[in-house]
């Protein structure tokens, strides 16, 4: 069962049925014991007074019932019964209402009768007491000392138990109707109970089930809920932040990229729609496929940049860590950005020590080293120099890139990891696409080290790579 | 018509110079907002095709400082941003049209010429003068209800005389607005171009004013 409503209320429901169960139960056997035991005394009443007119005369046990004394012994349809025994089983006396029935012979003290039930032959079901008693001397009163041996007898009284059994029949109805109402009252007052208190966790259901990508804007007033809920409101509001955070992020993304790819495509629209509609020379012919080329190639970088931004967000990239020696990765770098340092008069210098080394992803860590000896190559003032300077310190290495930082000023800093970001806004330089640098980035981050830019007091734009 | 292109992207400027030469204009080109802005203050354009992120000087600033400085000329802006503050921004600063990349030739084609029309204060599409029909959006011309074939230069040169209509208009207003600048200075090429007009159209729609020009108008 997944609804926590109907999990409460049958829990609730099951606890509430076995504790009036119990309840119920209790009162019954106390009842049941005091009515018992309250019948029972009155058996051991009439069992001492039918005892106390028991009599031997002579050797022979008499019982003499005066007038009106116990009458209900004497109805032979009687509810009350007696039987008078010697200790061998022999019959002394017995009552009317008796008939012909029989009885085991057991037998208590005149204290502490055997009180026991039996069923009679004629079906009724009887409550008796049975004790072992010695008759009082029914001789003369002018012989005061008894002249016969004094005979011991057992007397067995008995009474319907018919009233007791329909008094504790009632007792248990009454008990039922009474426990099955109870639990019938707190099942409503149970389903009304958890209903109203899940109320406040079936609206904010209700309004977490109407969030989607439109209504990211949406926050739950957790200071008016519940307290149990606060918590889980506050979370969802800041997850919905954060949602609305990517979300935006990735709509400026695409604006970006779509953005991006309007010029090539642009170009291609038209360079197309004007050879299909125009004469042209051969020249121009040519010319057009190689424009065409341009564009497409440019797109191809786009995409491809584009590809690898996304890769380096894929959490479930495997980083394979291994021992890199710096000076060989950086060296091995730069080769790649050489040629257009040199067509730009970029010189490096280095300060690696030979045989620093890093644990690390050697083919993500040549994606960021790339991007860096790029950047200065393609955009330090012609020129100048190039400074790498490696060092480590407190088991933490740094790899610092400091150039010229040109026209590059402070307000800048922030944004030189944004994607598509360029300082020439009018993006001149159709070859580069601004991802560079937020690559370099993004892949820092999954090798779990930092890249930061910052300006010296030198004018040096400063970018460093420290690994923890 | 006369247009300045404005363009850092050197294959969009190279390709829309050669259509719009190809449909009749006389185009101009420049790569950088600051070269634009020199060649529209120093020449009469009918319209400037002008792009909006531009090295050196954007669009929007060349066209607040044509504006600042009183040139009327009217300005297409042609840019990649497409977003409605954008669109509003660049009518606010005084644009008369607005187009984003990708664009269709056609398309921008056919607003610069409903914006040199509107340069000579024509809102028709049609004109009729004499036996001529003209039908400036099909770039048709009829005599006595025929149809007349006519060079894309010829067709600009006869529309320019007829948004012109019943002004002198100089040799010097011819070549500054039907040729650009890879016409020679004191070529009779204007001479030539009305000469071969009037034998197709005839020539008494086009009347020489000694020493002025040419006047276009009903016989």
């Amino acid at each position: 069962m997944k609804s926590i409503r109907a999990q409460l209320i049958l829990r609730l429901l099951i606890g509430a049925a076995l504790l009036l169960s119990a309840a119920g139960i209790v009162l019954h056997w106390q009842i049941q014991r005091a009515l018992t035991s309250e019948f029972d005394a009155a058996l051991r009443a009439s069992a001492q007074s039918i005892s106390a007119i028991t009599e031997q005369k002579s050797s022979e046990i008499m019982i003499e019932f005066g007038g009106d004394t116990m009458p209900q012994f004497q109805r032979s349809n009687g509810a009350d019964i007696y039987l008078v025994r010697t200790l061998d089983g022999g019959e002394v006396a017995r009552s009317p209402s008796f008939g012909d029935a029989t009885l085991p012979l057991r037998a208590g003290s005149p204290a502490a009768p055997d009180f026991f039930d039996v069923t009679l032959t004629d079906g009724r079901t009887m409550r008796c007491a049975s004790l072992r008693f010695t008759p009082q001397d029914g001789e003369d009163d002018e012989k005061p000392v008894r002249t016969s041996t004094p005979l011991e007898a057992t007397l067995t009284v008995g009474r319907d138990r018919a009233s007791l059994d329909h008094t504790l029949g009632t007792l248990i109805t009454g008990l039922l109707v009474v426990g099955f109402g109870a639990l019938a009252v707190l099942a409503a007052l149970v389903g009304w109970s958890v209903r109203s208190g899940l109320g406040p966790l079936d609206r904010l259901g209700a309004s977490v089930a109407a969030v989607d990508a439109s209504s990211l804007a949406t926050r739950f007033p957790a200071a008016t809920m519940p307290e149990e809920l606060r918590p889980i409101a506050t979370r969802l509001n800041e997850l919905l932040a954060r949602l609305e955070a990517t979300f935006a992020r990735e709509r400026q993304f695409t604006a970006t990229a779509a953005h991006e790819l309007r010029t090539p495509l642009a170009e291609l629209r038209a360079l197309a729609e004007v050879n299909l509609s125009t004469p042209a020379t051969a020249a121009e012919n040519a010319e057009a496929w190689r424009d065409a080329h341009s564009a497409t190639l440019r797109m191809e970088s786009l995409a491809l940049r584009l590809l690898d931004l996304a890769r380096a967000q894929d959490s479930l990239r495997v980083v394979q860590r291994q021992p890199v020696v710096l000076a060989e990765a950086i060296a091995s770098s730069w080769q790649s950005s050489a040629d257009r340092a040199a067509e730009r008069r970029i010189t490096l210098t280095t300060s690696i020590p030979n045989d620093l080394t890093v644990h690390t992803d050697p083919v993500i860590l040549s994606v960021i080293l790339n991007n860096l000896c790029a950047n200065a190559a393609h955009h330090a003032p012609t020129g100048t120099l190039l400074r790498i300077v490696v060092t480590s310190t407190n088991d933490v290495v740094t790899l610092q890139f400091a150039n010229a930082a040109g026209t590059i000023s402070a307000t800048d800093l922030p944004h030189l990891f944004d994607r598509f970001w360029r300082k020439d806004i009018a993006r001149t330089d159709a070859q580069h696409h601004g991802l560079g640098l937020a690559l370099a980035a993004e892949f820092a981050t999954l090798l779990d080290s930092t890249l930061s830019a910052d300006l010296n007091t030198d004018g040096d734009l400063i970018f460093s790579l420290a690994f923890g | 018509m006369r247009i300045l292109l404005v363009e850092d992207s050197e294959i969009i400027r190279r390709t829309v110079r050669r259509a719009l030469r190809h449909a009749g204009f006389a185009v101009d080109t420049a790569a950088d907002g600051e070269a634009g802005l020199d060649q529209a203050e120093l020449h009469d354009y009918d319209t400037l095709v002008l792009d909006v992120m531009l090295p050196k000087l954007d669009g929007l600033t060349v066209l607040r400082r044509l504006r600042a400085s009183g040139n009327k000329t009217h300005v297409l802006l042609l840019t990649a941003r497409d977003t409605v503050a954008d669109r509003v921004e660049g009518l606010q600063q005084g644009a008369d049209d607005y187009l984003v990349k990708p664009f269709a030739i056609a398309e921008l084609i056919a607003r610069v010429e409903a914006l040199c029309r509107r340069a000579y204060g024509a809102k028709s599409s049609a004109l009729r003068v004499g036996s001529l029909e003209l039908n400036f959006v099909a770039r048709e011309v009829k005599r006595d209800g025929a149809g007349v074939d006519l060079t894309s230069r010829e067709w600009r040169l006869l529309e320019y005389l007829a948004l012109r209509r019943g002004q002198v208009v100089t040799r010097t207003e011819i070549e500054a607005h039907i040729y650009d600048d890879l016409v020679e200075p004191m070529s009779n090429v204007v001479d030539t171009a009305v000469y071969a007009l009037r034998r197709r159209i005839g020539a008494e729609c086009i009347r020489t004013r000694r020493g002025l020009g040419y006047v276009f108008d009903a016989p």
